[in-house]
């Protein structure tokens, strides 16, 4: 054949050319650091905090804020109130409002011609464009004063103060601040409380709990659980949870430090396993009677509709899982929705007192406030500052119920009677649930490993789903197959993946 | 200059071509020509460079490691030994047999049979050209809820009186429900009437063999390609190993800057590996027939 | 060649005939299963369509009521609400582009988009297809064996991985997010419309042209005033296929040009927006009223476009 003869020579040409071109480097060796300060001060008492003297509107020489925003998740009434208080606190200061429904496609050439100052979505690949210097560094903010704590010796109470501790730790790359956490949240059961109520069914606070109420409402002739097949990462609410609670704050953040490759290994970190073991005792051993039957091949559209007729009691679920049922379908329905935090396993730490030690997993808290190194730093900054105030803080649960943004809120303000703040049971549980967590984990990691995809919490998958369809069957994958594949794929490949 | 001219003069002779002619082609070659060299050979050869670099924190930027096959590497041996890529050629390599062994053949008969005397076949042949022309998300969102648990399909299958209808996790395969009926292929319904014997074989398909290999290339190009399907099925790319193809894993990758020389090797390799089988198959089609010359 | 398929052709009618009257008992009931098997067929292409219908009307509550109800959501609605399609047609946005050229775009502007793009593509791909054709089939010139040769390559050795380099360098030269850049993109003169082209023009006799040459025309004028008239069956054919393929492209669009969503991308774009707020039955309308306009055209040229599509698909 000629014709391959020929291809074979374009080919070869086509290869030899980046040969000649060498158009990439020699590799550069260097330190990757992390390193970053993550002290904060005391913020627990807030009565003698005295606002710090904002600047005036005329202090700033670009007075028009331009904001782009993901409309999608929480809407945009929230941004609205802020936009139109900053305004009458800033007279002559113009905020832009620009809602959308894709911030991130065009992200990376509109930061190069900045036609906006502050990008706020889900998904911003911030440490790449960050290091591109696109992003403006945002250390001094972070290290501004906004209020000054008279009651404890003119403490300087500073924005880094202010964000929960979560919230601080998944913002920086490479020792610079490049984001805002936009939202704080968690997981655990979301329950249909109306049913709850009716059958007189109790929340349960412990695993063992957990297993009688699905006893009870199989014997009461309904089902317990039922979740979305396509949506297994929300079973991650429940397995994350029972692992910080085994492992501790300490053992579980070390796995993230992503330095060590025992964190894989079930034999010298048996946390994750354990948690793992938990669920599928629970949920793929009782498969057919705890959850809605079919529900492997059910999309999340179904699912939910299926949760608001009542077809189960339960759904695992994450801090936007109200949303995405849609508050005003659930109103419509006529029932109401509560969360159960995540029970706890009998090896959960203990406090002192003997009481368990609330923690929590949270897979909703990595969208991204962002500012553009292009564009009014100074006004998007400040803007950021006056956010940060208690009282605008508060703008946002206002607005989004059961949804807290990334700062430190007051918990008996938040669920006071008739407070504007919760709409549903769920709202003032999950209040409840982020006000006594004594440790918060959004799973970021700025080990190079985790940012690289290399590693991951789940080195080989998640692996729900196939628990449930393989169990039973010749091809039934253990929770030890599991873990084991995962230490081997590690184990063997560690010393590939790194820098040099 | 004078020699110049003179060796340009004598290539016009050997090709005979007048000034005209070669204004001609050059005006109307100029853009098609800068393109293929831009999109294809500057594109590629850029693919094919970075896919020997990595991603270096250090300096944010793509720098040659010392192992210069470290992507092509880690790539075969995730291949070989990682089940959550190795399934992303599988997957891939699923649509051989359902386009090339069923869409195909069946298109075939069906076409046949379209130009038959069947009853209402120009109703048939609206309807069939239907999922040629609508958007992909339309038919893969009505087909997605379809195969759900509590869609259509098992309703009805519970209708006709199956107690216990399957439940439709693995999507992928649903996906070749919805191939297209080559349109091309009407063609062989032209030769009106005839019947499915001997006649099938020794005059339809040797006149229509061309189009037949033809579609079988491209065909078999969809093992690349194809992941709009299996994109919309699933809802997004992340995290859906077990049923991402290889076009997908691109896809859902694309904007991921870190990733880059991972995915250009990822690519690359993926080409080596198909290529082979694609000219292999056309080898055999051609073997049965005649060569087919474009 | 085409004496000799003329005879063929002639011959299998024929034999049809013949055979058409002397069919037997098995071979009717060969054809009745399989134009119930056609049938069967049909109406699953048909269903997701109707239930698509059926809950477009429906309210949220309805809908979500309905398919957990055990028939799948194929049940008529309780009385036919046409909110969902003033909605869908006029009210519902979605939100492009970015500072001052932000705005928002409903279904009739995605239309708007969609013709506007298919169309200029369209005129350009099938210009180039046949000009590279063209010049392939009837002019000799050096290096056009490898030219030849390098298109063959490209189109059968499909190298993947290129995207993110694409999209790069689309952006470093600036036509990333720009009409002239997806045509950039789209355009090339060497793609499957060149291959059907080429095969077209080859079959032309050059003696027109000669005829033409005697007369003064140039070499354009041959092109633009003889050859091309002699081709509109073929160029609209192939003009038709490619206005097809690239009405219905997603990713494209998709990655180069968000800023004017066309109905695939836009209607994307939409079906997750209304997620966020359960409002399917909403989706649905969206999703009907963006494939009528594909099937009226499709109604009127039905002819035009099946034979058009048949004559261009082969060379036979």
């Amino acid at each position: 054949m000629k014709l391959s003869k020929l291809g074979a020579c374009v080919l070869a040409g086509v290869m030899a050319i980046p040969v000649f071109a060498g158009c990439a480097g020699k590799w550069t060796e260097g330190d990757f650091n992390n390193d970053v300060d993550l002290n904060q001060n005391d913020t627990s008492d807030r009565s003698g905090w005295v606002l710090r003297e904002r600047p005036s509107a005329d202090s700033f020489a670009d007075k028009d804020l331009y904001i782009t925003y993901f409309n999608g998740g929480y809407g945009g009434a929230w941004l609205e109130e802020m936009a139109t208080t900053f305004e009458a606190d800033y007279p002559g200061v113009r905020v832009h409002l620009n809602p959308t429904n894709d911030v991130n496609t065009t992200l990376e050439v509109e930061l190069e011609e900045s036609p906006y100052d502050i990008y706020i979505s889900q998904d911003i690949a911030w440490e790449y464009l960050g290091a591109r210097g696109l992003l403006a560094d945002l250390t001094g903010l972070y290290d501004s004063v906004i209020y000054t704590d008279t009651a404890n010796g003119d403490l300087g109470i500073r924005f880094r103060d202010l964000l929960v501790p979560a919230s601080l730790a998944c913002s920086s790359y490479q020792g610079k601040y490049y984001k805002v956490a936009q939202i704080q949240g968690a997981g655990g059961i979301i329950y249909n409380k109306t049913m709850f109520d009716q059958n007189g069914w109790q929340v349960p606070e412990t695993y063992e709990q957990l297993q009688a109420l699905c006893e009870t409402i199989v014997s009461a002739g309904k089902v317990p659980f039922l979740v979305a097949g396509s949506e297994g990462y929300l079973w991650d609410s429940l397995v994350h949870d029972w692992w910080i609670q085994i492992a501790g704050q300490e053992e579980f953040s070390r796995l993230y430090a992503g330095n060590d490759k025992e964190c894989w290994n079930p034999a010298v970190y048996p946390y994750h396993k354990k948690a793992y073991q938990y669920w599928y005792d629970l949920f793929v051993r009782n498969k057919d009677r705890y959850l809605y039957p079919g529900f492997e091949g059910l999309d999340n559209l179904m699912a939910n509709s299926a949760f608001l007729n009542g077809l189960a009691a339960m759904m695992p679920a994450t801090a936007w899982s109200l949303n995405e049922l849609g508050k005003d379908m659930v109103a419509e329905v006529g029932i109401d929705v509560g969360l159960i935090p995540t029970p706890y396993v009998p090896e959960a730490k203990k406090d002192e007192n003997g009481n368990f030690i609330r923690v929590c997993y949270d897979v909703a808290g990595r969208d991204s406030i962002v500012v553009a190194e292009k564009g009014n730093k100074d006004l998007a900054t400040e803007f950021l500052k006056w956010m940060s105030e208690t009282e605008h803080a508060l703008i946002f649960p206002k607005n989004v119920s059961g949804t807290l943004m990334g700062f430190k809120y007051e918990t008996e303000t938040l669920i006071a009677e008739n407070s504007p703040y919760c709409e549903f049971t769920w709202d003032r549980d999950m209040f409840k649930l982020l006000g006594e967590a004594s440790f918060r984990s959004t799973g970021y990691s700025t080990s190079y490993l985790f940012i690289d995809k290399k590693v991951a919490d789940y080195p080989l998958g998640n692996k729900y789903l196939d628990c449930f369809t393989n169990y039973g069957k010749p091809t039934e994958l253990t929770v030890n197959k599991i873990f084991d594949d995962a230490w081997n794929e590690v184990n063997g490949h560690w010393d590939s993946w790194q820098l040099v | 200059m004078e020699k110049t001219k003179g060796k340009e003069h004598k290539i016009r002779r050997r090709y005979n071509l007048s000034v005209g002619a070669v204004v001609f082609i050059c005006v109307l070659l100029a853009y098609p020509v800068i393109h293929f060299l831009i999109t294809w050979v500057y594109i590629n050869s850029q693919t094919i460079a970075l896919s020997f670099t990595r991603y270096n924190p250090v300096v944010n930027d793509y720098q040659i490691p010392n192992d210069i096959f470290y992507n092509y590497k880690m790539w075969i041996d995730r291949f070989l030994h990682d089940e959550r890529y190795s399934s992303i050629l599988w997957n891939s390599a699923l649509y051989v047999p359902v386009t090339c062994g069923i869409t195909l053949p069946l298109s075939v008969v069906c076409s046949y049979f379209l130009y038959k005397d069947l009853p209402g076949k120009n109703f048939f042949k609206v309807i069939y050209f239907l999922p040629s022309i609508l958007p992909v998300v339309v038919l893969t969102m009505a087909f997605r809820l379809g195969f759900d648990t509590f869609g259509y399909v098992n309703a009805l299958l519970r209708f006709m009186g199956i107690q216990n209808p399957p439940i439709w996790y693995n999507v992928v395969l649903l996906s070749g429900a919805m191939a297209r009926i080559p349109q091309e292929l009407v063609e062989v319904g032209r030769l009106e009437g005839i019947n499915f014997t001997q006649e099938m074989t020794k005059v339809v398909i040797p006149l229509v063999w061309p189009t037949i290999v033809t579609l079988f290339t491209v065909g078999m190009n969809t093992v690349l390609t194809i992941y709009l399907q299996a994109y919309f099925l699933m809802g997004s790319a992340e995290g859906n190993f077990n049923t991402g193809t290889v076009a997908m894993y691109l896809f859902g990758n694309y904007s991921n800057q870190q990733q880059v020389p991972q995915l250009a090797a990822f690519g690359l390799l993926c080409s080596v590996i198909f290529v082979p089988f694609i000219f292999l198959g056309r080898r055999i089609m051609n073997h049965f027939f005649r060569e087919v010359d474009y | 060649m085409d004496a000799s398929k003329r005879e063929l052709r002639a011959r299998l009618k024929k034999v049809a005939r013949e055979q058409r009257e002397k069919r037997t008992t098995v071979q009717k009931v060969v054809l009745w299963v399989v134009f119930g098997i056609f049938v069967l067929y049909a109406v699953s292409l048909l269903i997701p369509f109707l239930w698509l219908l059926l809950n477009s009307f429906k309210t949220r509550l309805e809908f979500s009521a309905g398919v957990v109800s055990g028939n799948g959501g194929l049940s008529f609605p309780k009385e036919f609400d046409i909110s969902n399609y003033y909605e869908a047609l006029i009210g519902f946005r979605v939100r492009v582009g970015s500072g001052e050229s932000a705005r928002n775009v409903n279904l009739l502007g995605m239309f708007g988009y969609s013709i506007l793009l298919t169309a200029t593509t369209t005129f350009l791909e099938v210009f180039f297809s046949a000009a590279t054709a063209y010049i392939m089939a009837k002019y000799n010139f050096p290096g056009k064996g490898f030219i030849f040769a390098m298109v063959l390559i490209s189109m059968v050795v499909p190298i993947v991985g290129s995207l993110p380099v694409m999209y790069r360098f689309m952006g470093k030269i600036g036509l990333r997010n720009t009409l002239p850049g997806v045509w950039f993109v789209y355009v090339s003169g060497f793609g499957f419309g060149f291959l059907l082209m080429n095969a077209h023009f080859k079959g032309i006799p050059w003696t027109y042209a000669e005829a033409a040459q005697i007369d003064g025309a140039s070499h354009f004028g041959i092109f633009f005033r003889i050859m091309l008239p002699m081709s509109v069956p073929q160029l609209l054919s192939l003009a038709i296929i490619t206005a097809i393929g690239y009405w219905n492209d997603y990713a494209t669009p998709k990655i180069y040009l968000p800023s004017m969503p066309t109905v695939a991308v836009g209607l994307d774009s939409l079906t997750k927006e209304i997620q966020k707020t359960s409002d399917y039955p909403l989706m649905f309308s969206c999703m009907l009223v963006a494939i009528v306009p594909i099937l009226v055209v499709f109604a009127c040229f039905q002819k035009v476009i099946i034979s058009n599509v048949v004559a261009g698909g082969i060379k036979g």
